[in-house]
């Protein structure tokens, strides 16, 4: 009967409820400045109600929770130690745990849920909540039981934790009975079966979290191994801490930041239900009972910081708590079965210690700490520790709260011990026995009312100053772990983006292989397109913009003043440098994406004539040519033929270190032209040789070219630029100015040094000009992937192979 | 007048100079408007040097409280002794690639100023950087055993002299060995064969002396129950260190109070005859060393066979074999990992084989040879930190080479890892000659150390292609002495030894078998990881390092 009228009286709750809810939806109404729906205020409104009328429930252990197993008696090795408490069978009792650990979830799911737009949490809702719902309505009776019953009395339905109870469920009842009307009137059936499969994670992953802590004792017992120093039981626990949040980030790290946030809110709300839920109050008053140890006062600031996006508090917890609770979990150092209802809150309480501030960073719900945030959480530490030594100071002295006369200038009646300031907790580790004489020798004591207020003040500053330095060692090794989030954050991004060229290439080159030349067209020259290079750390274009296309059979010459482009232009043709834009093909391959195809066909003399100089001669140039994949008769010949061309026939045994530097230019030429590429590539050649030597190279070079090949070479020498080149390039300032034949000037009446002189002279005005404005700041906040260029990323990842990427 | 006055200005104005030149970037910010980054950079390495103290201090404490040690100043003169003379050996050979073998002589040289001045602006550059890196060790030890050993006034008076001075004179002694050595060094890399013979000869010396000194350790060494003789040996020991190494006991002395009026005095005349040495001895010979050249030497002719290698590995490989044969440095280094292995392992363990009574000997054994075979397989493994950079200017072969760049990578960490598979295996074989572990540790051993330093192997190659100094080793050759690459890749293998060692020995607690199975999983995976990571990251980094 008192169920029937339970039903109706929730029914009409939740239908009067929804009908309020509708008629203020849409009306809009403002609060400072902020235009707001009514509706939506309303359901927030209730949720809160709902979280507050929660607490009292939370606040104060029910009979379940000392319900030891689900027989009625209970023995451990023999001994009785517990029995049942609830006057059901096992398997009913059984039901009532599961049921009162669902009724947990939806608590915190209906309370989240007008907050937050989220799919899966309203079709929980949906399809879930109101089953709950309704088992606590069916069995609203044994549930009431579960929470005031006591053994040999009748059950009171009409306690005041009862109706607070059934004020609960009235209100989830009306929170889901909206949602249930709106996903009707909304026709909102689509995709159902995904829905439904996104709901089954949602659930396996915060049901363990929302588990009411006395759940392993009620159901099982006291079992498991005792979690004292490294049990498996205590590995395993310190494998998931440290497990938990990675996974974390790989499951939630790219979602949206709102979802994120939702993630922690909730599992910072399993972590206050779970804790607080069932915490026992044994002190001699309530106020010396309260949890206000840092780990303990951890789990409820982390519900506030990520609720109201308190960044004091939350740096607190991340620099504080964390080197705490991982102290405790490293070392629980606990008696008792791993199933006890004690253990599971430590080990809830102190794994969200951990756990929860690292992903708050991780996440990118708060952004990683600099100085100014360092400060907040040492000010709040301060606070905490002035806090935590005054109510030491006064709880342990109060003779009115111990109810017991402490004589004055007796200072010592350990019992509360917040944040270990007042007992020798660390002083007896051997390490701070140190310490000892300074805790015990320096008392700060004055009275207060009938208290005799008394602060180990030297000993509390010294903990607090180690622990400032603690945070300051915990911010070097977050330092350590952001470096390398950020190296594998990187190397993925770039690793994708390889693909992404890769499969860009595949596609241009239509299902030839990778080693045919790209553009096929292109297949006898050296083609520069729009090529431009920044070198990093540089604002400035080293080479802006240049094209040129040089054919087979010329001799051509790159010419500029000091700092023009030419060693850029040459080291980025080669493949020594990377390009920042354009493109350059040599004979029809990409040399960024074809790099090896394109590199076989070019013989390069980089200006720094750096060689082997432990190798000989010999070593060196046979080594080059092993690189090219010569035959050794080739090889033979032709380093018969050189050396004897350039009079190194005798040095070429002995090792390079004992070369001059005309010599090293000489042999660093025989290497380039040891496979006979298509393209040779020097950089300055005749800088520093002597008229024989310099004669020798440009007679190859001329003979290089006469034979269909290309020689592309850079040079300050205009003479012999004049004199030997079929076509001339000037650059100057990172441009390309002009592209000549020499006779052309000739024609024009002009000279090719003046010519040189005149570009070089404007590159130097233009130079004064640049410098004279000032140079626009960077932009911040570029310390990781921009988003827009991952998603960019994405999409042409997606486009380009077909694939969805997500 | 006015003109000696004006050189003798130039003099100190033109040092100045060449100080700021060579020390570069690392002054620059003595210039710049401190702001709030380099003030909290200043603020964490202050940090360090405070954590270092306290960290001491507390060894130190507990070294006091369980061996009952006294901290007086005959163990200050012989810590002071053993730190000094690592100190001189760790600054000889950096001191002999800075002063001789830079590539920047050749500017520095060039420049209107003295040979004598740029030999000083070399020993202040060094000095300075010294200094540096004393205020995290030196300067720490020196605080906390004042502390402890509730020192006086004299010892807080003479403590920053006495810094300044143990950072100084490793310095100037190295300076003034540096000029023998050199040639020493240049003769031997022109005779390799005679080089072979001396480094034979001085680890068959090595190993003697191992021998004939452990023969006079009793077994079993029962530490416990010759604790009384053995610290009174110590004892012996350190008076013993503090009769030879009188310099050294003069300093302590003076610290300690003790004639202070007669000691000081004497330390100071020393120190400026060591100065006195270096500029009057050392300095004039400085040009003559530092600007040899082997330009047009006839020494260094090889024969060789121009056969063509199909394979482009085997290329890259035989060039890194010729290379690494032919660089005296690379040799000396490969060669000691190889030989010097058997000799520390023997001493070794025959140490823990001797102290060993518990029930967890051979896995602390064990733990040990894991400990103390990576770290200095670490010590030779983290030069792969300058695999690439160390090609200098040559690396615009590599680059321009049409080859995959992982054969050339390949190519160079094969070496390094036939050094490491060989000096582990010698490792195994001494270890089974000198202790009674079961071959099938040994044989799990061996399997754990080859793919922790593989994978640190590969770590510090990946160190090294992801902040590349390439530039720096074209400008300075082998004078880079102070590659941060190199030191992360020691401070990360000697971590990684340390933390395997450990684990290791939980893990052999935990379950003999289970434990080895799940140590070589453990190291296979690291490995696996490391792999992974290597080619990931050479994939995409390769093609960014430019030279």
């Amino acid at each position: 009967m008192n169920e029937a009228i339970l039903f109706c009286g929730i029914v009409l709750f939740a239908i009067g409820f929804r009908y309020l809810g509708s008629k203020l939806d849409n009306k809009q109404f403002l609060i400072m400045k902020k235009e707001l729906n009514a509706g939506d205020v309303f359901f927030k409104a209730l949720s809160v109600a709902l979280f507050l009328l929660y607490m009292p429930e939370l606040f104060m252990r029910e009979t379940v929770a000392w319900q030891i197993g689900l027989k009625e008696t209970y023995y451990l090795n023999g001994v009785l130690i517990g029995g049942a408490h609830l006057p059901y069978t096992a398997t009913a009792t059984a039901f009532l745990g599961i049921l009162k650990w669902l009724t947990l979830l939806t608590v915190a799911v209906t309370v989240t849920l007008p907050f937050f737009d989220k799919r899966d949490a309203k079709d929980y809702a949906i399809f879930v909540a109101p089953v709950v719902i309704l088992l606590n309505v069916i069995f609203f009776r044994p549930v009431a039981t579960s929470i005031v019953y006591v053994p040999g009395e009748e059950l009171n339905l009409y306690h005041w934790r009862v109706v607070v109870h059934a004020c609960i469920i009235a209100l989830m009842g009306a929170i889901v009975f909206d949602r249930l009307i709106r996903f009707f009137l909304e026709k909102d059936y689509k995709d159902l079966g995904r829905r439904f499969g996104r709901l089954g994670l949602y659930i396996l992953l915060y049901i363990v979290a929302f588990m009411p802590t006395y759940l392993p004792q009620l159901l099982f017992g006291y079992v498991g191994e005792e979690p004292k120093d490294f049990t498996v039981t205590h590995r395993l626990l310190i494998y998931f801490t440290v497990l938990f949040p990675l996974l974390m980030q790989v499951l939630f790290g790219k979602k949206d930041v709102k979802e994120r946030r939702y993630l922690l809110i909730m599992l910072a709300l399993s972590g206050f239900f779970a804790y607080f839920g069932q915490y026992y109050y044994v002190g001699k008053t309530l106020i010396s009972s309260l949890p206000l140890h840092l780990c303990n006062t951890a789990i409820a600031l982390m519900l506030f910081a990520y609720v109201f996006k308190l960044n004091g508090v939350f740096y607190f917890t991340y620099f504080v708590n964390i080197m705490g609770a991982l102290m405790a979990t490293l070392m629980p150092d606990l008696s008792g079965e791993v199933s006890q209802m004690g253990n599971v809150i430590y080990f809830y309480n102190h794994i969200y210690a951990i756990i929860l501030p690292l992903m708050g960073v991780a996440l990118g719900v708060f952004p990683r700490p600099n100085m100014k945030l360092m400060r907040k959480a040492i000010l709040f530490f301060a606070i905490y520790v002035f806090f935590a030594a005054t109510m030491d100071a006064w709880l342990n002295n109060s003779p009115s709260l111990n109810n017991i006369t402490v004589p004055y200038g007796s200072p010592y009646h350990i019992d509360i011990n917040y944040f270990f300031l007042y007992s020798d907790f660390f002083i007896e580790k051997a390490i701070f026995k140190w310490a000892y004489p300074l805790k015990h020798n320096y008392l700060l004591q004055f009275r207060l009312g009938d208290t005799m207020m008394t602060y180990f003040w030297i000993y509390d500053i010294l903990v607090f100053s180690i622990s400032v330095v603690m945070m300051f060692v915990f911010w070097g090794i977050y330092g350590i772990l952001y470096k390398v989030e950020d190296s594998h954050r990187e190397l993925a991004r770039r690793k994708k983006l390889a693909r992404v060229d890769r499969l860009n290439l595949l596609k241009e080159l239509d299902g030839r292989s990778v080693k045919e030349p790209l553009h096929p067209e292109g297949a006898h020259m050296i083609k520069i397109s729009h090529f431009s290079k920044t070198y990093a750390g540089s604002t400035k274009n080293a080479v802006t913009d240049l094209n040129l296309e040089i054919y087979e059979g010329e001799v051509f010459g790159f010419i500029g003043h000091n700092g023009a482009g030419k060693s850029t232009t040459i080291k980025s043709l080669v493949g020594i440098q990377t390009i920042t834009d354009g493109t350059i093909e040599i004979q029809g391959y990409d040399i960024a994406r074809q790099p090896l195809e394109a590199k076989l066909n070019i013989g390069y003399v980089s200006d720094n004539h750096a060689v082997y100089e432990k190798l000989t001669g010999r070593e060196y140039v046979s080594y080059v040519a092993d690189l090219y994949m010569v035959s050794e008769e080739d090889k033979a010949a032709r380093i018969d033929k050189y050396a004897t061309m350039f009079g190194l026939t005798e040095a070429m045994d002995r090792e390079i270190k004992s070369y001059s530097h005309g010599m090293k230019q000489k042999l660093m030429v025989i290497s380039a032209l040891i496979h006979n590429p298509k393209v040779w590539i020097l950089d300055e050649p005749l800088t520093g040789l002597d008229p024989t030597s310099a004669h020798q190279i440009k007679e190859c070079m001329r003979m290089h070219a006469d034979e269909g090949n290309i020689v592309f070479f850079s040079s300050h020498v205009i003479e012999v630029v004049e004199k030997i080149c079929d076509r001339v390039a000037i650059i100057s300032g990172g441009r390309l100015c002009r592209v000549c034949k020499p006779e052309e000037l000739v024609s024009e009446g002009q000279s090719l040094e003046e010519l040189y002189l005149m570009y070089a002279k404007q590159a130097e005005q233009a130079n004064a000009a640049t410098e004279n404005v000032t140079a626009a700041p960077a932009e911040e906040g570029t310390e990781n992937v921009a988003p827009a260029e991952e998603e960019a990323l994405d999409e042409v990842a997606a486009t380009t192979t077909g694939e969805d990427n997500e | 007048m006015n003109n000696e006055a004006t050189m003798k200005n130039g003099v100190f104005r033109r040092l100045k100079y060449l100080v700021l030149l060579q020390a570069g970037e690392k002054f620059r910010g003595i210039k710049e408007k401190p702001t709030k980054k380099s003030v909290f950079k200043a603020f964490l390495k202050v940090l360090t040097a405070v954590t270092v103290t306290a960290v001491l201090y507390l060894l130190m404490s507990v070294i006091r409280s369980k061996f009952f040690f006294t901290f007086d100043k005959e163990l200050f003169t012989t810590v002071l002794f053993f730190t000094q003379i690592i100190s001189i050996v760790t600054c000889i050979g950096s001191m002999m690639s800075v002063l001789y073998n830079s590539k920047e002589n050749m500017i520095l040289m060039a420049f209107p100023c003295n040979y004598n001045e740029i030999f000083l602006s070399k020993v202040i550059v060094f000095t300075i950087e010294e200094m540096k890196k004393s205020c995290f060790f030196v300067l720490p030890f020196l605080l906390s055993y004042g502390f402890i050993s509730k020192a006086g006034g004299a010892y807080w008076g003479g403590l920053i002299p006495t810094w300044i001075f143990m950072t100084l004179f490793p310095v100037l002694f190295s300076a003034i060995l540096s000029i023998p050595l050199i040639f020493v060094k240049k003769f031997l890399e022109n005779h390799s064969g005679i080089m072979a013979g001396v480094l034979m000869a001085f680890l068959a010396g090595a190993f003697t002396l191992v021998i004939f000194i452990l023969s006079k350790v009793p077994t079993p060494l029962r530490l416990i129950a010759f604790y009384r003789s053995i610290m009174q040996a110590l004892r012996a020991i350190l008076i013993a260190i503090n009769r030879f190494s009188l310099f050294y006991a003069f300093i302590g002395k003076a610290m300690f109070g003790i004639k202070v009026w007669l000691y000081l005095p004497i330390v100071v005349v020393i120190f400026a005859a060591t100065v006195a040495l270096c500029i009057f001895v050392a300095m004039p010979f400085y040009f003559k060393a530092s600007s040899s050249s082997a330009e047009h030497s006839t020494a260094g002719k090889h024969r060789v066979r121009t056969h063509r290698h199909n394979n482009l590995f085997l290329t890259f490989f035989r060039k890194e074999v010729k290379l690494m044969f032919r660089s005296s440095q690379n040799m000396t280094s490969a060669i000691s990992i190889i030989l010097i292995f058997p000799i520390i392992s023997y001493i070794m363990n025959f140490i823990v084989a001797a102290i060993r009574t518990n029930l967890y000997g051979d896995y602390m054994t064990v733990a040990f040879n894991l400990m103390i075979t990576l770290s200095l397989l670490g010590t030779y493994n983290a030069n792969c930190a300058a695999a690439i950079s160390s090609e200098g200017g040559e690396f615009a072969v590599l680059k321009a080479a049409p080859s995959d760049t992982k054969i050339v990578t390949w190519a160079k960490l094969t070496l390094t890892m036939l050094v490491n598979l060989i000096a582990v295996a010698t490792m195994c074989v001494v270890v089974s000659l000198t202790t009674t572990l079961p071959a099938r540790d040994i044989l799990f051993m061996f399997v754990v150390i080859v793919f922790i330093s593989l994978g640190n192997i590969l770590w510090s190659f990946q160190i090294d292609v992801t902040n590349p100094k390439v530039n720096d080793y074209a400008v300075k050759g082998d004078a880079v002495v102070d590659n941060p690459n190199i030191a992360k890749a020691l401070v990360i293998g000697f971590l990684i030894s340390t933390v395997i060692g450990v684990v290791t020995l939980l893990l052999l607690i935990d379950g003999y078998w289970s434990g080895w199975i799940r140590a070589v999983l453990i190291a296979m995976a690291y490995f696996a990881i490391r792999l992974y990571l290597y080619s990931g990251y050479l994939k995409v980094y390769f093609n960014d390092i430019q030279g």
